[in-house]
């Protein structure tokens, strides 16, 4: 997932290591499925099961409780619409750990024990690597919420995405921090965070923006002051940070500590957004900094639209939302998570069947936009037009998805920045265009 | 030179946190000939406990004051009822280094159960910044280094001028030789283990104000900082930990002035691997006992 603290798309993972392993568990898996032969749904009254694949426990647990609203409120918006060809969908949740070895045995023997899973979404940064092998192997259709370069061009077949890449996350970070003569980027050493370097990089490049740093940190240092006094020494006009929470505030807190109180403005990606993070950063930096020197960069969600509205209500009406949606919503590529249920649930309505090996070549079919088929922004719009014998494309939360050959669908990006309540506004929308120009 | 000497400068700051834990840390070790990686817990909760009196009003530096006294009688429970009870049943040395791993992990989570994973802050601001020559020191850090050094010579005067710092040495070098010349060396056991509990409190406290945000890994990810400043300088020599640690704060800042930040660690432990390699009993390793051995 691109969103959502440090967890998100951190950890890029060499594939060849955790492949082999993934393969090795996956063969185990096939040989498992071999003494089974039941398909999601086929009782009459079965429910639908969408593995909602993320780190519920451990460091990273707070990303998996940012996926849980999205996924519990997507089903309930789906069963409250009858559900998918008379079953009830719901959320699986599968605890990977954010470690991608834990994710090889979580999500192998999920998949052996439980045979109602019939689609998946989280499959995050951190572990996307061993788990999207387990998963096309099983040919479970998933929506993962990676940001990984490597699945910009892949052949599975049953991996999509509708989360931008890394690269194309750094150029956005890159164009925010346009209007600005100088500027100095630091970046986290794990592999989200070097992911969007690259990005950042060209982007500024490209916008004639001097860069007069560049420089690769380790995280949760006790101190980076040698670092953050050299940064000062070049005077930028801004600071570009893809760092986790934690990181990011030591080095802003130092910045402040050695600069007299004055830290410039930051362009900061919307990863780090988390519950409580207003809150502690509005210790360090206080509310004015944070509402007008720090940009907030991501996948855009226009926030005024009735689908939105209705992901909101859902997300709210959930247990573990009830308390967080506003955050939730914030950190717009989670909206992904429920965007990609609906287009799944759809694609099952369209192939009339909940087996993935028949749906998933609907997934396409009923997202792509072209001539007779009806826009539709809901299920039970989608179902009532399918049933109606029309075809259909789903503009949802995140807007049109436009699957390339490689099932990925970027969507567009934005800056946002914190009102003096902790949410988030929209400051600039970055057309997809803009953004894959600016990238290298 | 100026990055040189500004970098020594910081260098300092980080070192004395980590030194004040190395110095509780090798107590722990000299006394028990235990590996407490527990040790690692009680940082974590000493700095949430911190988190909790200051989201109550308290000041930071009576916060201090009062986690380090919580640190220290929980530390002597920990030993009375953990690991005294596995040395008692003449666990190994690594069976024993493992059971605290667990009790790591336990108090970790313990934490999460009550405080969530979200990152915390104190929300202390630096205060004024102090430039003397090209050093750059918040009045924090300042503060934070003067305490530590205090301590540290509060330690050194116990250790030297006081009954109890004698009995300390003693059973520190000979435990059963000790009970001989009639020392309680069980109640000197718990009381080094109260010490440094203190200075764990203290160190934890410190390093949540150092780096001024924190998560329930804290003392996870700083413990094998704490270890190494502890083998570096000798492991169970309480001047080694001290010196270990600043050598190792020091070094990381080097490292990050003038190669790269993203490898400031792994300088570090090069330099441990290179000192062991040289002095396998580390800088200060041997000598004190002996020095101990003779007083």
């Amino acid at each position: 997932m691109e969103t959502a603290s440090r967890a998100t798309h951190r950890l890029r993972i060499k594939r060849t290591p955790y492949a082999t392993v993934a393969l090795i568990a996956a063969a185990g898996l096939v040989l498992a499925a071999c003494g089974s032969s039941s398909t999601p749904g086929s009782s009459s009254h079965s429910t639908v099961d969408i593995a909602d694949i993320a780190p519920l426990t451990g460091s990273l647990a707070q990303l998996g409780l940012f996926t849980e609203g999205p996924c519990e409120g997507a089903v309930n918006v789906v069963n409250s619409a009858g559900g998918v060809l008379g079953h009830k969908l719901a959320c699986s949740p599968v605890d990977d750990l954010g470690d991608p070895a834990d994710a090889v045995a979580n999500v192998s023997k999920a998949l052996a024990t439980n045979s109602s899973i019939a689609g998946a979404v989280g499959i995050t940064s951190n572990t996307a690597a061993t788990e999207v092998p387990i998963l096309n192997t099983a040919k479970i259709t998933m929506v993962s919420q990676n940001g990984l370069s490597l699945y910009t061009k892949t052949s599975d077949q049953y991996f999509w995405r509708m989360t931008p890449p890394d690269l194309l996350g750094g150029a956005g970070m890159g164009l925010a921090a346009a209007s600005y003569k100088s500027v100095a980027a630091i970046f986290q050493n794990d592999v989200g965070d070097t992911g969007n370097q690259p990005g950042v990089v060209a982007a500024l490049h490209s916008k004639g923006v001097a860069l007069t740093t560049n420089v690769t940190i380790a995280g949760d240092q006790a101190s980076y002051e040698s670092t953050v006094s050299q940064i000062i020494h070049t005077h930028p006009q801004a600071l570009i940070i893809s760092a986790d929470q934690q990181t990011t505030d030591t080095l802003l807190s130092e910045y402040s500590s050695l600069n007299n109180g004055s830290v410039p403005p930051v362009v900061v990606p919307t990863d780090i957004l988390s519950p409580g993070l207003f809150t502690s950063m509005k210790k360090l930096l206080g509310t004015t900094y944070l509402t007008t020197k720090l940009d907030l960069v991501g996948t855009y969600v226009n926030e005024s639209t009735p689908e939105f509205k209705t992901y909101y209500n859902a997300v709210r009406a959930t247990p573990a939302g009830a308390h967080e949606a506003e955050q939730i919503v914030a950190t717009q590529a989670i909206g992904t998570i429920y965007d990609g249920i609906m287009v799944m649930a759809l694609a099952m309505e369209a192939a009339h069947s909940t087996k993935p090996s028949v749906y998933n070549s609907y997934m396409t079919k009923v997202t792509m936009s072209r001539p007779g088929a009806v826009e539709v922004h809901s299920f039970a719009q989608g179902v009532h037009e399918l049933k109606a014998g029309h075809q259909i494309y789903y503009v949802g939360v995140t807007g049109p998805v436009v699957f390339n050959k490689y099932h990925n669908s970027t969507g567009e990006f934005a800056s946002f920045a914190f009102t003096p309540s902790g949410a988030v506004r929209t400051i600039t929308v970055f057309p997809p265009a803009e953004v894959a120009a600016a990238a290298p | 030179m100026s990055i040189f000497v500004s970098a020594i400068g910081f260098g300092i700051a980080s070192g004395a946190v980590i030194a004040l834990a190395s110095l509780g840390f090798t107590l722990q070790f000299g006394l028990s000939n235990t590996l407490n990686i527990g040790y690692g817990g009680f940082i974590t909760l000493a700095a949430f406990t911190g988190y909790g009196l200051i989201q109550l009003g308290l000041g930071p530096w009576p916060t201090m004051a009062a986690v380090a006294v919580i640190t220290g009688l929980l530390s002597v429970l920990y030993y009375q009822f953990f690991i005294r009870r596995l040395i008692l049943r003449s666990v190994g040395l690594g069976p024993i280094a493992i059971a605290t791993a667990a009790a790591l992990i336990f108090i970790d989570y313990a934490i999460v159960a009550v405080a969530g994973t979200d990152v915390k802050s104190y929300g202390l601001t630096s205060g004024r910044t102090f430039h003397l020559w090209d050093f750059v020191l918040s009045s924090t850090q300042v503060a934070i280094i003067v305490l530590a050094l205090a301590l540290m010579l509060a330690f050194q005067l116990l250790l030297r001028l006081t009954q109890l710092g004698r009995a300390l040495r003693a059973t520190a070098v000979n435990k059963t030789l000790a009970r001989s010349c009639g020392i309680r060396a069980e109640r000197v056991t718990s009381l080094a283990w109260l010490i440094s509990g203190l200075l764990c409190g203290t160190a934890g406290v410190a390093l949540a104000m150092t780096t001024q945000a924190f998560d329930f890994n804290l003392g996870s990810t700083f413990l094998i900082l704490i270890i190494a400043a502890a083998v570096v300088g000798g492991i169970g020599e309480p001047y080694g930990a001290v010196a270990g640690g600043f050598l190792i704060g020091i070094t990381t800042e080097l490292s990050a002035a003038y190669w790269s930040p993203a490898y400031s660690d792994v300088v570090a432990f090069l330099l441990l691997i290179v000192i062991l390699l040289i002095r396998p009993t580390g800088i200060l390793g041997g000598q004190a006992r002996r020095r101990h051995v003779a007083t």
